[in-house]
């Protein structure tokens, strides 16, 4: 079996009527802008969808959320559903308490006993969604009251659950929680993450990042100077993306973005066939073209990564000074 | 009579959230959230160093018939008028006979006041048909009222807007033009720097409001505001996170279908975004030196009262 024939990633997308489940994907993955997904209709049984994102194929089994269907999904589609699943993704809604919070909570825990039985690989990820509802100062509050019960559902279960998350379709906790669930996804990520800590270094840049071409997601963050805030790459997946759904438009996509003050310059331009790379500097001295110069150097070994004999690589990057 | 704006329009038609978003930057999504505006209230506006006038908005609920002192005074200073209609909100009847009032009381105040109608709530997905039928109907409904009552002689302009697309900052930005005296100056200082560079479209935008204060005579296409305006964005957040919100400094983004956009902070707030083909940015230099013009240009002309 040769190395790029990968299979297809089974994605299942769970949880309540009118949780938002169709319209995240949209923003995320078919490039629907906010303010247009009140026109997304209710989703009847099962909708699916392939999306390549670099050579991974992910099939979204996007799983309308009324009760009646909740029903066949637990009896009569439980080994269709619930097979050969890679990842979970089962989304709360942070406005239901009281009695509909314990419904959510007792279908989530049927989800995941069959996703146990069924696939026992799965891993899951819980989104906990429409954060914008509540107010800065009680988030912290609600989020670790509502992860706390979460948990404690899936407890006993033979099922990990990688995190929680809170979000909103209004700013960038969207972007983190999909980037850190597809991060999981790659599997030479570690390749990668090597690949471009060498480069980072070469090309002396304080930062680093790499993006999924089309969703804007990102791949991996190299940085020089001590971790900073990581919140800022996400912001910045975000303002790039609503850029790129304007220029949609025009049928016209970003090639690349330069900009420049005295303190800093940061440089963002196409890289691999379905990457685009990210280099932040505050020498105020380097020439935007310097930099493009040695981010085209780096594009060949990089085209080489994705979907190749991991050895060959390894070998390739010890090789370079 | 000073260079102020005044809007009226029924309760909800959306003054306070064009006002609120423009100049506020609030969250659209916010704007439902919003009360109704229950007094006159009046917003000081600052573009730039040089450019200062107010917004006074009076509640949806405002009694034409009963001026007090301060709204009285209000009135007087105002030299534009701005009348927003919720074209979702059918029957118009009301907000047409309530246009048509505020006007005459207006008019007795400011005689020379400019009168512009807003049909908002146009939403992105209205069919552009649809859309014609809502203006024509409303502009013909208003027409009639005005011949009604004695007043054809007066001048109605009007804008279709949303505040879910662009429209809203293309014509509010249009509006505040026409209380601008450098307007016009600073359209043909634009048409000079743009044959300088090879540059199709130049915009001259206040960046917080993202309010464009002059453009060149170049035909006005949609798109382009779209992605200049858009480009603010970029340019703003990409700043706050590695700078400071107020350094000043440029951005370039190419297209794959060879335009390029170029962003350019001229002075404390001010901004001029070009669209050109890359393939004639072939001397940066030249386009250094052209910008440093252009805002010495615009400084001569700010120093003109």
């Amino acid at each position: 079996m040769s190395q790029n024939e990968n299979k297809m990633k089974k994605m299942l997308l769970m949880g309540q009527h009118k949780v938002g489940k169709s319209s995240m994907h949209s923003i995320i993955f078919a490039n629907t802008p906010p303010n247009q997904v009140m026109q997304i209709g209710l989703t009847v049984d099962v909708n699916q969808n392939l999306f390549k994102f670099l050579d991974i194929k992910l099939n979204f089994l996007d799983c309308g959320g009324q009760d009646k269907l909740l029903q066949e999904y637990f009896t009569t589609q439980k080994s269709t559903i619930f097979s050969n699943v890679e990842v979970l993704i089962y989304m709360f809604d942070v406005d239901k308490e009281g009695d509909l919070f314990i419904k959510e909570l007792n279908d989530f825990k049927t989800i995941v006993t069959y996703l146990s039985e069924y696939s026992s690989g799965a891993i899951v990820f819980v989104l906990i969604h429409k954060f914008d509802k509540i107010k800065e100062s009680e988030r912290k509050i609600v989020f670790e009251r509502k992860y706390k019960e979460i948990i404690q559902r899936a407890d006993g279960l033979n099922i990990e659950i990688k995190d929680v998350f809170p979000t909103s379709i209004w700013d960038e906790t969207l972007f983190k929680a999909w980037s850190q669930i597809v991060q999981k996804l790659i599997p030479n990520i570690n390749v990668i993450k090597e690949s471009l800590k060498a480069f980072c270094q070469t090309c002396s840049c304080e930062e680093v990042v790499l993006f999924e071409k089309s969703t804007f997601l990102i791949i991996d963050i190299q940085e020089t100077t001590e971790k900073k805030d990581i919140q800022k790459y996400e912001r910045l997946s975000n303002i790039i993306k609503q850029f790129k759904l304007t220029c949609m438009k025009t049928q016209a996509n970003i090639q690349s973005i330069t900009v420049k003050s005295e303190k800093f310059t940061v440089y963002i331009d196409e890289f691999t066939e379905n990457t685009f790379i990210m280099l932040a500097y505050t020498d105020p001295s380097i020439y935007p073209a310097a930099i493009s110069h040695n981010v085209h150097h780096a594009q060949k070994l990089f085209e080489s990564i994705q979907g190749s004999d991991t050895d060959k690589l390894k070998y390739l990057i010890q090789r370079r000074p | 009579m000073n260079n102020d704006i005044c809007m009226f329009g029924l309760t909800k038609s959306g003054k306070t959230s064009m006002i609120r978003v423009i100049f506020q930057k609030l969250e659209i999504f916010r704007t439902f959230q919003l009360d109704p505006t229950n007094r006159m209230e009046s917003v000081t506006v600052n573009l730039g160093s040089h450019i200062h006038f107010k917004i006074y908005e009076f509640s949806g609920h405002y009694d034409l018939n009963d001026s007090q002192p301060p709204e009285i005074a209000a009135m007087e200073t105002c030299s534009l008028m701005i009348y927003v209609i919720d074209s979702q909100a059918e029957p118009f009847n009301e907000a047409v006979q309530y246009l048509r009032q505020a006007i005459q009381t207006v008019k007795q105040r400011s005689p020379h006041c400019e009168c512009h109608c807003f049909i908002h709530k146009v939403d992105p997905d209205i069919e552009d048909n649809k859309k014609n039928e809502l203006l024509q109907q409303i502009q013909k409904d208003i027409s009639d009222e005005l011949s009604k009552n004695s007043m054809n002689y007066i001048k109605v302009d009007f804008h279709v807007t949303s505040i879910f697309d662009h429209s809203y900052l293309e014509h509010f930005s249009k509006v505040i033009q026409r209380i601008l005296p450098y307007s016009q100056s600073i359209q043909t200082l634009l048409d000079s720097f743009n044959l300088s560079c090879k540059i199709e479209k130049s915009f001259l935008f206040e960046i917080y409001s993202k309010l464009y204060l002059a453009s060149d005579s170049q035909h006005f296409h949609s798109t382009n505001f779209q992605l200049c305006s858009e480009m603010i964005d970029v340019f703003i957040d990409v700043t706050c996170i590695y700078g400071k919100l107020d350094d000043a400094g440029q951005s370039q983004i190419k297209l794959s279908d060879g335009s390029i956009l170029i962003y350019q902070t001229v002075n404390e707030g001010i901004s001029l975004i070009s669209i050109m083909k890359s393939e004639n940015l072939e001397r940066p230099f030249l386009l250094e030196y052209n910008i440093n013009q252009f805002r010495q240009g615009l400084a001569q002309i700010f120093k003109i009262k």
